[in-house]
């Protein structure tokens, strides 16, 4: 079996074991080569946004990412650069730790600039998420948004055997989730893999 | 007496999960500020977790008293904790004896309710046998197979209450037993196996909705799958939508994943599992006790949550945005019951139309799905008779 096959249904699994939602109905933009990910997806009932025109003989709608993201309830393969897209509300699968997603990048100030994050800096002056459930963290862009970052869904462990995260949350479940900075080590900050991989 | 939760404690942890289903119930949440139940005592015996906490909370809010109650395999003890919180008597805990959920159930009958909703009828039937009617005006009932032994009831003429079916609304069926119940075992018997569906051969007895959602979701993965039944037109629907039909046993050998969609007793038997191949996984979608003959399981061949439904037993259950609609209508349900269940037959009553169709058209709204209105010339036609 090929990895994309594999990590579809992993990655769907993820999803929907950490959120406990429906697949049926929801707009799920796919961002990045993953023709399997984005065929599953679609048969169990997902209308999928992709950005590349051969999706569309596949039943995909395609648009580029700009108009994808704002409508996307669910974005798999979100990274920075889309914070500034989505809607309120959307779930992220991201192939990054959501703390990468957030955090001021290693050898920048403390006060990010706009460029990079692509969204008003000043909501990620202290970039702070709320846990919401286990797996789930919620981090506030402006008034009117919030998003949801599941852990792992479409992370480096994908491929794997789908781990129950029982008991995952620690002591300090319920509380405040602070981006820990530069907690992970000198991996941390490279471009996702998981993106660039053809399938 | 054993007290009715198992750890206060949990509390914020359950609080959270109620919370995250909330944002995906938007049906519920209209319907909760146009309920009156004030006075009412409802009790609920539906799997207890966050989805169903929040109708619970819901007609707490409509002014009812709430008492809930639910067998120990499908009790999140931090949701129970988190409703007992806030103001709902909770009998249900996952280290509870089969005597003690018996217990639990007993004592809730015994506080007096009004409106009973029930999940696989065992309570109404527990308070039929144990003569624990008096004063409940109605009850309304979940499931397919809850649905069962209530109609042989008012066919014997033993049925004493009203029960609104509340499977057979639309709003529920339609979507629950073939989208949720569908999605929500598939993904949970992968998570409990880690079994790769692609090119796996995956077999379904029965294609009622849960057999059709069932199918529906594990080819959508990648497997082949077979469809077994008993009934002439299911077989010939499963034949249309692409499925190989076969009778079981001659579907088992190859299987690698075989689901029980039937909610009927030995469906699997001893002769079936024996005739899987080492590794071939068993589970049950949707489900009553026994669907599997687990006596005597063949090495090699596992059946998952010891086959007992595998979404409840083993997951979350159903998708929030699906039990938004049917925990909708058991919302409705219960004011239809306290409003009009004094006026109805004993007898096992299906929901008012137009219930089932409001629950449908808000959850449309809240989709900002719109709908054509037909044109005069339309209405024209179809008033002709032609």
């Amino acid at each position: 079996m090929s990895d994309g096959h594999r990590r579809a249904q992993t990655v769907i699994q993820n999803i929907l074991r950490l959120t406990n939602l429906l697949m049926a109905g929801k707009r799920v933009a796919v961002l990045g080569h993953e023709p399997e990910l984005a065929a599953r997806l679609r048969a169990m009932g997902a209308q999928t946004l992709v950005t590349d025109p051969a999706g569309a003989l596949h039943g995909h709608r395609v648009l580029p990412a700009e108009r994808a993201l704002p409508v996307a309830d669910l974005v798999v393969g979100a990274k920075r650069e889309h914070l500034g897209l989505l809607r309120d509300g959307a779930i992220l699968a991201t192939a990054e730790p959501s703390a990468d997603l957030f955090a001021v990048p290693a050898g920048t100030t403390a006060e990010p600039s706009a460029e990079l994050l692509a969204v008003p800096a000043e909501p990620f002056a202290g970039p702070v998420g709320t846990r919401v459930r286990d797996g789930i963290t919620a981090y506030r862009l402006d008034a009117d948004r919030e998003v949801f970052v599941l852990d792992g869904a479409y992370g480096p462990n994908h491929g794997h055997e789908a781990s129950v995260p029982d008991g995952a949350y620690g002591p300090d479940h319920g509380h405040e989730v602070s981006v820990p900075d530069g907690a992970y080590g000198p991996e941390h900050g490279r471009e996702a893999s998981v993106l660039d991989r053809a399938c | 007496m054993l007290a009715g939760i198992r750890d206060p404690s949990l509390r914020a942890r359950g609080l959270e999960k109620i919370s995250w289903a909330r944002r995906f119930m938007p049906v519920l949440d209209t319907i909760a500020g146009q309920l009156d139940l004030t006075g009412r005592r409802v009790g609920l015996v539906l799997m207890l977790e966050p989805k169903t906490a929040n109708l619970a909370l819901t007609l707490r809010d409509a002014g009812a008293d709430v008492i809930v109650t639910c067998p120990a395999s499908e009790v999140a003890d931090d949701v129970a904790a988190a409703l007992a919180h806030a103001g709902v008597t909770v009998l249900a805990r996952s280290d509870a004896s089969p005597a003690d959920d018996r217990d639990f159930a007993l004592r809730m009958l015994r506080e007096g309710l009004d409106v009973l909703v029930d999940d696989g009828s065992r309570v109404v039937r527990l308070a039929h046998a144990e003569n624990l009617l008096d004063g409940l005006v109605g009850a309304a009932e979940e499931t397919t197979s809850g649905l069962r032994p209530l109609r042989v009831m008012e066919d014997r003429g033993e049925l004493r209450i009203p029960v609104l079916a509340v499977n057979d609304a639309r709003s529920k069926y339609l979507f629950d037993n073939v989208h949720g119940t569908g999605q929500s075992c598939v993904m949970a018997a992968l998570d409990l196996t880690g079994l790769q569906l692609a090119g796996e051969v995956c077999v379904v007895a029965g294609y009622g909705y849960v057999g059709q959602g069932v199918a529906r979701y594990a080819r959508a993965l990648g497997a082949r799958v077979v469809v077994s039944e008993v009934e002439p037109f299911a077989a010939l629907r499963a034949h249309h939508e692409g499925y190989e039909v076969l009778p079981l046993l001659d579907a088992c050998p190859e299987a690698g994943l075989v689901f029980s969609a039937t909610g009927v007793a030995h469906t699997i038997t001893g002769e079936h599992l024996r005739a899987m191949r080492p590794g071939a996984v068993v589970a049950v979608a949707g489900g009553v006790p026994d669907e599997v003959e687990t006596g005597d399981v063949p090495p090699g061949v596992t059946v998952l949550a010891e086959g007992e439904c595998v979404n409840c037993a083993a997951a979350e259950g159903n998708p929030i945005e699906i039990m938004d609609l049917s925990l909708a209508v058991q919302a409705l349900a219960v004011e239809h019951l306290v409003r009009r269940g004094h006026a109805m037959a004993h007898a096992v009553h299906l929901m008012p139309a137009e219930l089932d169709e409001r629950v449908a058209r808000l959850k449309l709204r809240a989709l900002g799905i719109g709908l054509d209105t037909p044109s005069a010339r339309q209405r024209e036609f179809l008033g002709s008779g032609l």
